[in-house]
């Protein structure tokens, strides 16, 4: 290098002018360098936030999730005095039984749950059964009873044939249990019983017997009778269409419609700002200012703002209205923010002119930040926390192993810690715009998804958008913002049953 | 090296941090220069985006190769030596150099009043610096401002020494041009004069 610096004034004024210039980077210069030098760097608080809300997640699920209901449907043989009325009596509860799997559970009965159901026929309950309609046909007297004593005897006798069935569910060496296995057959239909109503309403009409075929008795919902209600349990009873035997079926729990659907989204907000006033309220309140030129252009192209990473988390209760498709209203905190580059300087009069029905105001407040360039630059943070009750509809067209799903949802939401920087009427300064600010926002969703099904869980990931339906500040403002956010959903489903 | 004391720490104390590779003597070296490196950057960008995108790459290089320093010198000469190659690598690179514009041409270059905030001098100075074209720009930042000779920029820049001198002549009339226009420069008849501010 040489040493002519001061030999020319210009130079010497261009070194000392450039030499007295500073610019602040932005924060992701450095995070970049320090990712280049370092590697990538976990952000520490995400992790914890996850493992908080996962773990709650597993935790209100295991404490709020329903015992295993069993209800108890009945199904046996009894004597009846009327024939026809018998027999309508039978078609009318065959129907039900046919029925029934779709009035029982919400989801059908699977093959694999019948075949396990047949299996655990050839244990005792179906073995006890037997041994009591065999009893009936070997006795006529009892099978005919007409007269009260019988029916009374026959009553204590099934009554206690059932006390043994019932220690035989939980005693698998009680000696009743261990008589013949009937045959069944491919064909064999599906009776319920219920041992429970059986004890008391046996002397009821609701038994019913019939020699030369099947015999139904079917408890409305109403009528069942529970030792415990948390207790409750279904019970199906096969009989041979030939033998007259029945035979007692087992099968606890039932599947539900509902799960819980836990979520993270990690996102981008963008906003989009809308002159409402054109820039004919900015001319006519600020003409004496200096930042002219700037009304002729697009709001958007003076401001220098910049996206930021926010996040989303919440919690839904699904509702399946079929294996497809399901409603999914919840709960769910939104965190979202973007920078705005700005200026330090004095504190100096900011003016807001705002819409009031047509009639121009003006809101006068003080600020020290401008838009245009000044001593120090220095970046305003625009955060929103908000808290929304999104109302989803869920539609999984692929939904086996993997699943890919669309879904939607609007979320009536709240806006809450509120310290926006908003841009004045001429542009020049940012000012605090709480006082206009709306407290309550519809904001709506859509997504798409690939889902991996695990049992009980679905693991889900997919692309979503939220965009903001209202503008951020109310209709007195001139100038609208839309936010818009642009995430990464992962979530974790959890069937109820 | 000097003894400068930077915020926190000291310049050795930095120095030993950086070539431990320590995160925090990174982060105070980053701060304490980058404001005026940025501004280096700036000079030679583009845009800010660019200015940015060098200097990240400058001082990526100067934590990478800090174990270079001989100590000899200052330390801010050398991270600006750097970042001054960093911004002409960038500049090679992206072909930025293309948009060289004739001196002639210097009279019907527009300036946009609004680009030029009428706050702070050092600022404008920069702002009609960049209002060069790029080959004019970067020939003189690197003469007038960053002190390199005219061999030394005809090497970095890959040209003649004797159109870096040219390129120089050009660069220096169409700004001392815009530096009248904008009022920053005062020039009676053909002496120069800086404005009254300057003065001060």
């Amino acid at each position: 290098m040489d040493n002519r610096f001061y030999d020319n004034e210009l130079e010497r004024y261009l070194k000392e002018q450039t030499d007295q210039h500073r610019m602040y980077p932005s924060d992701q210069v450095w995070r970049n360098i320090q990712t280049e030098i370092h590697g990538y760097k976990r952000w520490p608080a995400l992790t914890f936030i996850s493992i908080f809300v996962i773990s709650s997640l597993v935790i209100s699920t295991v404490l709020l999730k329903p015992h295993s209901q069993v209800n108890s449907i009945n199904l046996n043989t009894s004597s009846k005095a009327n024939p026809s009325t018998e027999k309508s009596s039978v078609n009318h509860q065959i129907e039900n039984v046919k029925n029934y799997p779709d009035k029982l559970s919400v989801e059908k009965i699977t093959k694999q749950t019948i075949d396990k159901v047949i299996e655990s026929t050839e244990t005792k309950q179906t073995e006890e059964t037997v041994v009591i309609t065999e009893s009936k046909k070997e006795n006529p007297e009892i099978a005919s009873a007409t007269d009260s004593d019988n029916k009374q005897k026959l009553a204590g006798e099934i009554l206690q044939k059932e006390k043994s069935l019932d220690k035989g569910i939980s005693s698998p060496d009680t000696p009743v249990l261990s008589s013949a296995k009937p045959s069944i057959k491919n064909n064999t239909p599906v009776i319920f019983t219920s041992s429970l109503l059986l004890r008391n309403d046996f002397n009821s009409s609701n038994y019913y017997k019939d020699h030369s075929s099947y015999n139904f008795s079917f408890a409305n919902s109403d009528e069942r009778i529970f030792d415990n209600p948390n207790d409750v349990k279904f019970d199906l009873n096969l009989a041979g269409r030939n033998n007259s035997s029945s035979s007692l079926i087992n099968l606890s729990g039932s599947s539900s419609r509902f799960d819980v659907e836990f979520y993270l989204t990690p996102s981008i907000s963008y906003r989009r700002l809308v002159d409402n006033a054109n820039g004919k309220l900015a001319q006519s309140y600020i003409t004496a200012l200096p930042f002219t030129a700037n009304y002729l252009i697009d709001v958007n192209r003076v401001i220098q703002h910049k996206p930021a990473m926010g996040y989303e988390v919440g919690l839904s209760l699904g509702y399946n209205l079929n294996r497809k498709l399901a409603l999914r209203p919840g709960v769910q905190f939104n965190v979202r923010q973007y920078n705005i580059d700005a200026y330090v300087h004095s504190s100096e009069p900011a003016t807001i002119a705002l819409l009031n029905n047509g009639d121009d105001d003006i809101l006068n407040t003080v600020t020290g930040f401008r838009n245009i360039a000044g001593s120090t630059p220095i970046v305003l943070k625009n955060r929103y926390y908000e808290i929304s009750l999104p109302l989803g509809i869920d539609w999984r067209p692929v939904n086996n192993k993997f699943a890919w799903g669309i879904s939607a949802s609007i979320q009536p939401t709240y806006t809450f810690d509120k310290e926006p920087f908003i841009i004045t009427s001429n542009f020049k300064n940012y000012t605090d715009g709480s006082q206009l600010m709306r407290n309550w926002n519809i904001n709506t969703s859509f997504e798409t998804y690939l889902g991996y099904n695990t049992g009980k869980y679905r693991w889900q990931i997919g692309p979503q958008v939220r965009y903001q339906l209202l503008p951020t500040m109310n209709n007195s403002y001139p100038i609208r913002e839309y936010l818009l956010d642009y995430g990464i959903k992962i979530g974790l489903v959890r069937s109820l049953k | 090296m000097g003894s400068t004391n930077l915020p926190g720490m000291t310049e050795q104390a930095i120095l030993a941090g950086c070539l431990q590779n320590d995160a925090t003597a990174q982060r105070e070296l980053y701060n304490h220069y980058s404001p005026r490196m940025l501004s280096v950057c700036y000079r030679f960008a583009q845009s800010r985006e660019d200015a940015e995108d060098m200097l990240q790459e400058g001082f990526i290089k100067v934590f990478t190769q800090i174990h270079t320093f001989q100590n000899k010198g200052s330390f801010e000469g050398w991270i600006r030596r750097i970042i001054v190659h960093t911004c002409i690598n960038f500049l090679k690179k992206y072909k930025k150099f293309n948009d060289n514009v004739e001196l002639g041409f210097a009279g019907y270059l527009s300036v946009k009043e609004e680009t030029i905030p009428s706050l702070m001098q050092a600022k404008q100075v920069v702002e009609c610096i960049r209002l060069l074209p790029v080959g004019y720009r970067t020939v003189l930042n690197l003469y007038a401002i960053e002190g390199y000779n005219h061999k030394e920029i005809a090497s970095m820049l890959e040209i003649e020494e004797s159109t870096s001198r040219s390129q120089y002549t050009r660069a220096k009339a169409m700004l001392e041009n815009i530096l009248i226009k904008k009022r920053i420069l005062d020039k009676p008849e053909q002496e120069l004069k800086i404005i009254a501010s300057y003065k001060k």
